[in-house]
């Protein structure tokens, strides 16, 4: 079986990417598959409270420290066939992660003995989440119908379009781009259109459009709605992959939803365990038809909603 | 049609090549509401960016790809055999023999209809009628846009500046070495490859005087006292990033100590020292750095930073 890395992002906190995390991860163990969950943020965790994991057990620091290897830092989860990585809990002086540090992490992960590895990247769009984002084979990016997650959800993916093609650009040797412009595009004070900006870039010369336009082709986005309470809100994945699609030129992929529901605000809360929130009735074909669609890069459309 | 043009068409409603007529309807309905409405939430974070002239083009593309599938009075029955402009279908019920039912597959309750869901045209004029904003040419005397908001729709405005402060990173007090030293969303590691590397392969050499190896993790010594001899400094001479480097090193650090130690990544301690001012791009920043590296030092701060700034300002 293909070894796959599963990167979850979205930008705003709340969400649902550590939910979604823990049960795409739990679903693919119950398909016999070896799964490994991490922290993506590394610095902090947040896992470890949907499984009844000691805090004694976080080694990522010993890691970084060279004291141990990465497989050494696998946590028991409770669910067979699924194992955590979970971030610092034990420090007050908060891991900081540096880009090579990063590197060498995602080296070792890749080298584990996994069949998949879902990473919850957390909220925001530092540097560290936006590269660990691209590095992923699937990237799936959570949101709610609410216009704040919308929003958010926007200026994340401008942020990876940007950071990928910068990365292209700078690797090819080309390296003048304006930063004023960049900084204008990020903010929510525009003075520039992103698509204006990306017409800028290609117009720098045959070769940066070509290296541009590539690097929107590489991006492909698996978009998920989460905390629908009514039906209607659902189509709101339709129209966010029109709108990645049409004015980003990205390639979207409209994965499924999944509905609100009481149980998992105990499993956020610590009152619930994974396994028996997995199984409700509700959740569990949605989480199996997300994954699916994900994992087959499969596009949920109106007759399916 | 050909099949290249229905593909094109089905794709403007986000549709596959299997879409029902049913398909069709609904995809068509939910992206003219999209369209036509400024305050949706897919549509208001983006209203800059997609400005009334490019929605009214999106909504008659829209609107062109549903006739050219659906048909003027609402019957699927559309000759592909030969191309046409979709204002010119012309379609008779007794003409079933002749005509080929590809793809779209017709429902019971379609058949019946004579009439399609949506009648009205995208002139100029209908587009008035669907609620966009047209308030937004009126400019105030410093050159502000305002826009009148019904109040039902107020609450979105609002938001706009509450997004700001929620777009903050969770994790902004774990600083970010990068983006703070440039305080700009420009980060350039040496290693400028992250989507190339291969896990398998070694990382590239950097081409950074450093110490040191780049495998190596951090050597944590921030739990210990770290003990620098104080050697006495001539007050006299300017401090520049040799000079920084020159005190570094009589005190037996290395550039990584001094990274760990202010917590800051080591390449900016390198680029100061050799005064590297094109990859040292917030003042600001840089000003504290000074600061801060040369108080660890030993140094006199205020003198350090004002001796340095003012060979960055120069040179910049």
């Amino acid at each position: 079986m293909k070894k796959e890395i599963w990167a979850i992002g979205g930008g705003k906190g709340g969400t649902g990417k550590s939910v979604l995390s823990a049960l795409f991860a739990t679903h693919a163990a119950g398909k016999k598959r070896k799964v490994i969950l991490v922290d993506g943020d590394l610095g902090g965790a947040n896992l470890h409270t949907f499984f009844n994991v000691s805090p004694d057990q976080s080694s990522l620091n010993e890691f970084f420290e060279k004291k141990t290897d990465l497989k050494d830092t696998l946590i028991d989860t409770g669910v067979s066939g699924l194992k955590l990585i979970s971030g610092d809990m034990r420090s007050f002086n908060p891991l900081s992660v540096k880009y090579i540090q990063r590197l060498k992490f995602y080296r070792h992960l890749k080298q584990l003995n996994a069949d998949i590895i879902i990473i919850d990247l957390g909220a925001g769009t530092g540097l560290n989440t936006l590269d660990s984002f691209l590095l992923a084979d699937k990237m799936i990016l959570v949101s709610t119908p609410e216009i704040t997650s919308i929003e958010n959800l926007y200026l994340f993916v401008k942020k990876v379009i940007v950071r990928k093609i910068k990365d292209m650009l700078s690797y090819e040797g080309f390296r003048d781009i304006d930063k004023t412009i960049l900084k204008s595009v990020l903010s929510n004070q525009e003075t520039i259109k992103f698509s204006d900006f990306i017409e800028l870039l290609k117009g720098m010369g045959k070769e940066q459009e070509k290296i541009v336009t590539d690097g929107l082709g590489e991006i492909q986005i698996n978009l998920v709605m989460n905390q629908i309470r009514e039906k209607e809100f659902s189509k709101y994945g339709i129209s966010l992959k029109n709108i990645l699609k049409r004015h980003y030129n990205i390639n979207a992929l409209f994965s499924g939803c999944l509905d609100y529901n009481d149980k998992i605000r105990e499993l956020v809360n610590g009152s619930a365990d994974i396994n028996s929130v997995f199984q409700i009735d509700e959740i569990r074909p949605s989480i199996d038809f997300i994954s699916g669609n994900i994992s087959k890069g499969s596009d949920v459309n109106f007759n399916e909603l | 049609m050909k099949k290249r043009k229905k593909k094109e068409y089905l794709s403007i409603l986000e549709l596959g090549e299997k879409a029902s007529r049913d398909d069709i309807e609904n995809a068509y309905s939910h992206f003219v509401k999209l369209y036509s409405s400024e305050y949706s939430p897919e549509i208001h974070p983006l209203k800059e960016e997609i400005p009334k002239e490019e929605r009214k083009k999106i909504l008659s593309d829209i609107d062109k790809a549903y006739k050219a599938l659906v048909g003027e009075d609402g019957v699927n029955r559309i000759d592909f055999s030969a191309e046409f402009e979709p204002q010119e279908i012309i379609l008779d019920e007794g003409e079933g023999a002749a005509i080929e039912h590809v793809k779209i597959e017709p429902s019971k309750e379609v058949q019946e209809e004579s009439e399609p869901v949506v009648e009205f045209e995208f002139t100029d004029e209908t587009i008035q009628k669907i609620p966009v904003d047209e308030s937004i040419d009126d400019i105030n005397e410093k050159n502000e846009l305002i826009v009148e908001i019904p109040e039902s729709e107020k609450e979105y405005n609002e938001i706009p500046d509450e997004i700001e402060h929620q777009v903050i990173e969770m994790d902004e007090d774990i600083p970010d070495e990068d983006e703070e030293m440039e305080g700009s969303i420009e980060e350039e590691p040496e290693i400028s490859e992250p989507q190339v590397i291969e896990f398998e392969e070694d990382l590239p050499d950097e081409n950074v005087d450093m110490d040191g190896s780049i495998e190596e993790g951090p050597e944590i010594i921030v739990q210990e006292e770290v003990v620098v001899d104080k050697d006495p400094v001539d007050a006299d001479v300017e401090i520049t990033g040799k000079y920084l480097k020159k005190i570094r090193e009589s005190r037996k650090l290395k550039v990584r100590d001094i990274g760990e130690i202010l917590n800051i990544e080591y390449k900016s301690i390198v680029h100061i020292e050799n005064e590297k001012f094109e990859k040292l791009n917030d003042p600001g920043f840089l000003r504290w750095l000074i600061k801060s590296y040369s108080k660890f030092l030993g140094l006199n701060e205020e003198k350090s930073a004002g001796d340095y700034m003012r060979r960055y300002r120069s040179k910049k």
